[in-house]
């Protein structure tokens, strides 16, 4: 993987003073500790719930939750961990809480620009879309961990705050979860195809 | 195309996919917020995130009315359900609950269904409009409205508690050589010289039976942890030895909740850093926990 994970962003340098700053009730240093990082954020949200507007919620959340709560980071060189893992369980609680509220599954175009069709293809992203669409949040967030941010099962168990057994099969999980779903819709694929 | 190498490699791309830029106005909308956004004191977490419900901003106002009418209603006796059962503890810190004096004509909200995710063992309750659960595998919080003058305030729920040391930074320590069942964690509670408990009483929530009893740190004990800021503190339980742990300081005060869930035991922790409103939040918060149930 070559993207940055959440907290081991190599373009941001680590900067323990702001952090100490914001935690002394300084508005303005938070703000600059924020700001460089918030793309990340918004990119780790928006592929866990789908929706441009669903994950700028989560992030604003996120960050007005992490401002509240600044003081409780007892390390501020894990400012980037911490900043992820409230980010990460900010998601999942919203994503919980849309699919209680949404009793049909409702398949929405995905946001933003996409990749050319020769990465994936049109059907497979089709299919990916709605099998990712129907896996419980917490499976979401290990996908995106996983294949998104390259996480370990160990730093996926750090980041959801469970045991790492748990979520070495919390994957696995996902993944036959995403596997049943792909050759769910393949099969329907197929039968909706054939002649009658 | 659901090989395990071609699914990764198309979970791979198709993640690799979309939007990596947020509008700039998301952070200055958050500039602005903080502004309004008191910061927790250090000694009143207990070491997990805890998240806020975006919607609490609609219904803030709402729930605070309704939690306040729900917990003034209960306390006046004008209201039956499941109840906890048992004389109120008794002696310092009281915890004689009384409505709280929040004040607004705003009708009331309906109340919501919140149910667990990952908390084991699986919970549901009944909470005023506007609060809001928080999922982890140990713990569980339902948070009053961040919008509302009991913002910060929670109920915390954690399984299989146990009693912790306190060293001079009331982390990391192994468990205390005490045993685990409600009586043994409260009675090493109650022992122990660091705080000011009430005498436990025994409590029903539902089907499930247990003890309560109201804490503080003892005014003799000035003792800190490396996230009280300097004030005494005591580190109550943990779930494990890195946390997740609820721990009091300063003038905080906690009702705390050990029911027997079948193979294990729950602690609920109702608390507040500021003292003064520690009566306030209880009721509110009872009603709440009344309504609690488990799925052993």
């Amino acid at each position: 993987m070559d993207r940055a994970p959440i907290g081991r962003n190599e373009g941001l340098a680590m900067d323990r003073d702001l952090v100490e700053a914001a935690q002394r009730g300084d508005q303005e240093a938070y703000v600059h500790l924020i700001r460089p990082r918030s793309d990340h954020l918004f990119a780790i949200a928006q592929r866990i719930l789908r929706d441009v507007d669903r994950a700028e919620d989560a992030l604003h959340d996120a960050l007005v939750i992490a401002w509240r709560d600044l003081r409780g980071l007892r390390d501020p060189d894990r400012f980037d961990a911490w900043i992820g893992r409230l980010l990460v369980h900010e998601c999942i609680d919203q994503a919980t809480r849309e699919r209680r509220r949404t009793a049909n599954l409702r398949v929405l175009p995905v946001d933003g620009p996409t990749a050319p069709d020769e990465l994936v293809s049109v059907a497979d992203r089709d299919l990916l879309e709605r099998g990712f669409r129907r896996l419980p949040p917490d499976q979401r967030a290990i996908l995106v961990l996983h294949h998104y941010l390259g996480y370990a099962p160990a730093e996926i168990a750090e980041t959801l705050d469970i045991p790492a057994g748990t979520a070495r099969s919390r994957l696995h999980n996902a993944h036959r979860a995403m596997r049943a779903a792909l050759d769910a819709d393949a099969r329907t694929s197929v039968r909706k195809g054939r002649p009658a | 195309m659901t090989h395990d190498r071609d699914l990764n490699r198309l979970l791979g791309q198709w993640l690799g996919e979309g939007p990596n830029e947020v509008p700039d106005r998301v952070i200055d909308v958050i500039a602005d917020r903080i502004g309004h956004q008191q910061q927790r004191p250090a000694w009143r977490f207990r070491w997990r995130p805890t998240l806020m419900n975006p919607s609490l901003r609609v219904a803030a106002s709402l729930a605070a009315v309704f939690v306040v009418a729900l917990g003034a209603i209960y306390f006046l006796g004008l209201l039956s359900g499941p109840t906890i059962g048992g004389p109120k503890p008794t002696g310092s810190p009281s915890p004689t609950a009384s409505s709280s004096p929040a004040a607004s004509t705003s009708p009331s909200a309906s109340p919501s269904s919140i149910s667990s995710v990952t908390f084991k063992p699986p919970l549901s309750l009944l909470a005023p409009a506007g609060w809001k659960g928080a999922d982890g595998d140990r713990t569980f919080f339902v948070e009053a409205p961040t919008a509302s003058s009991e913002a910060g305030n929670s109920v915390g729920i954690m399984s299989g508690p146990f009693v912790r040391f306190n060293d001079k930074d009331c982390e990391n320590k192994a468990p205390a050589a005490v045993g685990t069942s409600v009586a043994e964690v409260v009675a090493t509670l109650v022992g122990d010289p660091r705080l000011a408990a009430t005498s436990p009483q025994p409590v029903t929530v539902g089907d499930l039976t247990g003890q309560m009893l109201d804490i503080q740190v003892a005014s003799t004990w000035t003792g800190t942890c490396a996230w009280s800021g300097g004030k005494p503190a005591v580190l109550i339980v943990s779930a494990t030895d890195t946390g997740p742990a609820f721990g009091t300081g300063g003038t905080g005060r906690d009702r705390y909740i050990f029911l027997d869930v079948g193979e294990s035991v729950v602690a609920i922790n109702i608390g507040t850093p500021d003292g003064s409103t520690f009566e306030a939040f209880v009721a509110q918060a009872m009603p709440i926990v009344e309504r609690i149930q488990f799925t052993p």
